[in-house]
Parts: C-alpha cells; structure tokens; sequence
C-alpha cells in the first residue's frame, strides 16, 4: 500500500521571492536616495539633510511593506500547494496568485515611480508618465480580477449568496464613491500634484483618461468589494468548527490587504491627481496604510499557518 | 470491508475539519492503521478516535470541541459494535 506523501510546508518559489524583493529594496534605496527630483525640495525649502532622512522614512515602512507581502503571500501559496487536487485548491490557488501579484504591483509601481525624475529631461517623459498612470490602473485591474476569479470559484465547494441586501448596500455606498471619484477627477484642471510632479491629465484629456485610467481602476476595486464579500460570505457557511477557526485570520488579512490595497491606490492617486492635499498629509496617511497592510499580510501568513496545520499533523 | 463506516466518520469529521475533512482522515488512516480508508472496520475506531483526539489537541485549545469529536464518534463506535 502506497502511503500519502506529506505535503511540502513551504512553495518552492519562495526563496526566489525573498532574493527578488531584497534586490527590490536595494534597487528603491539606490534610487530614491540618488533621485534628482528636488521639485518637492525646493518648494518646501529642506536642506539636503532633511531631504535624505525624508527619503528614507519613505523607504522603511515601504521595505517592511514589501517583506510581509512576501511573507503572507508565500505562505498562502505554500499552503495552497498543499491542498492541490481538492476541490477548494484552485480557488485557494488563485487567490494565492492575487495575493503575489498584490505584492508584485506595489513592488513594481514603487520602483517606476522612483525611477521617473531620472528621466525628467528627456525625450519621452511624458510618454513614461502616462505609460506609468496606466500600467497602475491595468495592473490593478488585473490582481482584482484574479482575486475575484478566485474568490468566486469558492461558490464550488460551500453554498453561499454572494448577493443579500448588506451586499447591495455596500453596492450602493461604491456606486456613490465611483461617482463622486469621476466628478472629481472631471472638474479637476492640470496642474502640479502634491509632490510636483506631472501626471497624465497634463498630456490627455480627463475624457479619454476616464475611459483607460479611472475606469479600470473602478472596476478592479468594484471587483476588490466583491471579493472580500465572497470570502466573507464562505468563511461563515464552510463546514468544519475547527476550519472556519483556522480561517478567521486569513479572512482579516485578506480584508486588511484588499482593502488597504484600494485604499493605498486611491490616495496615491489623489495625491498625484487631485490638488489641494498636503506632502507632509499624504505621506503621513501613506504610512499608516503601509503599516496596515504589512499587518494585513502578517493576519494571512498566520492563517495560512494555521490551515496549513491542518494538512501537516500526522 | 466498510465504505459506508467510512462514510459515516467522514460525515462526523467533516462537521469539525469542514473541507480539509478527507486529506486529515486519509492521512490518519493510512499513517496510524496501515489501510486504505475503504478498509476501515469497527475494531479500528478506538485507535482512530485516540490518535485524532491528539491531532485535534494540537490544533484547538478548545477542549469542548475536542470532547464533542470523541463523543460522537464513540457513539458511533458502539452503534457498529
């Protein structure tokens, strides 16, 4: 008689991700620190001191950010792995994927966004700005379509209504948000963001960008919503006492990170696209955010421990 | 040969261990009896119940859902015996 090989506690991939975001990190750091883009400087009088201890309380709690993604999303990847062929193992796995891709967006719009004043003199930096606004959008979109592809195949394994009246609540509250997002965005002239620098507005008309920036931007957070509904909504009708338990803090961080990750979006995207909010305001609420979010993963990795648990005790 | 004893510990585990409820009883049997699970016989439900009840200890310090898994699968036991 064959036995059943123990699953692997940990996916394959992770040390590759661990090295691929330490050289992230080493990448932001040399790049903010060497940054030429003194725009924000000058406009609020720093030294060059208070410049570079600026710039690297934008690199810490960013780092942290970064290494807790990594952390929760390769645990829950790991965890996923240990459940292949079940019937809950490619929903599992999906949002496992949504998870690294999470990590992945804000690894990647992070190091763009600072490697942008390099570029500011020359040919084709408008181009790079509106290639980086959307890149953001598309690739936002894309990490909430899989976390909701995922989310909706859990529909296969526990009965339960992603529509109830809470959820056509919570429509109506983003359908409001999604329309005063537009007006905003709509009324709103080109000029300098908080920061100073440019922003797609000052080459493309708000009409066009509604259409290829603001709309899958609110269909990627429409689809966020969703999501945490749908787990919510599993995680409360799954079978299984001590399962649901195991779940409770995979639930809470998917929240945190979903939520934040619109969150953290939407601000960024204010504070290049709507004038009127501070430097020192949106980098303060940044870091809360960011702070939320590595947390947000820790609540994933612990859950994916604990259900992890459950597959691994002989 | 007992599928349908099988079919009965899997319905009580499965009220505690939800979708992971096949790969934890798999695991257990093949592991601690040495069978298949389709091969499960009452005279195996002690060994089972001991050896889940420590699995179970290491994954809640809830003692009453611990309590509750033993009890019914004891009845269950007796009820084949």
């Amino acid at each position: 008689m064959k036995l059943p090989s123990l699953p692997q506690s940990s996916w394959p991939y992770t040390r590759a991700c661990y090295v691929t975001a330490g050289l992230a990190i080493v990448a932001l750091v040399v790049l903010t620190m060497l940054s030429p883009n003194a725009s924000a400087s000058s406009q609020y009088h720093f030294t060059s001191v208070t410049t570079n201890i600026l710039r690297i309380t934008i690199i810490i709690p960013i780092a942290i950010a970064w290494l807790f993604g990594v952390r929760g999303a390769t645990a829950f990847k790991a965890y996923a792995g240990m459940i292949n062929g079940s019937p809950e193992a490619s929903a599992i796995n999906l949002i496992a994927n949504g998870l690294l891709l999470t990590v992945l967006f804000f690894v990647v719009s992070g190091l763009i966004g600072s490697l942008l004043p390099f570029y500011r003199h020359s040919a084709g930096y408008e181009a790079l700005i509106v290639l980086h606004d959307h890149v953001g959008s598309l690739f936002s979109l894309a990490v909430f379509y899989v976390l909701y592809r995922g989310s909706d195949r859990l529909h296969r394994v526990t009965r339960f209504q992603t529509w109830t009246r809470n959820s056509a609540w919570i429509l109506v509250a983003f359908a409001i948000f999604a329309i005063a997002f537009v007006l905003l965005f709509t009324s709103y002239r080109a000029t300098s963001s908080a920061g100073g620098s440019p922003n797609s507005l000052t080459y493309i008309s708000s009409n066009i960008l509604l259409i290829t920036l603001i709309a899958p931007y609110l269909a990627g957070w429409f689809m966020g919503i969703i999501t945490c509904i749908n787990i919510s909504r599993f995680a409360g009708q799954v079978k299984g006492k001590l399962y649901r338990q195991a779940l409770h803090n995979l639930v809470r961080g998917l929240w945190t990170v979903i939520i934040l990750s619109m969150a953290i979006q939407i601000i960024t995207f204010a504070s290049r696209y709507l004038a009127g909010m501070s430097l020192a305001g949106v980098l303060l609420l940044l870091y809360a955010l960011l702070v939320l979010y590595a947390l947000g993963f820790l609540f994933v990795r612990e859950g994916a421990k604990k259900l992890a648990q459950l597959e691994i005790i002989p | 040969m007992s599928e349908g004893l099988y079919q009965k510990v899997t319905d009580i585990t499965e009220e505690y261990m939800g979708p992971a409820t096949e790969r934890f009883l798999i695991r257990h049997i093949m592991y601690h009896l040495n069978k298949s699970p389709q091969e499960l016989t009452d005279d195996d439900i002690p060994t089972l119940i001991e050896w889940t009840r420590a699995t179970l200890g290491l994954l809640t310090e809830d003692r009453d859902i611990i309590d509750e898994y033993v009890l019914k699968m004891s009845k269950l036991s007796r009820s084949h015996q």
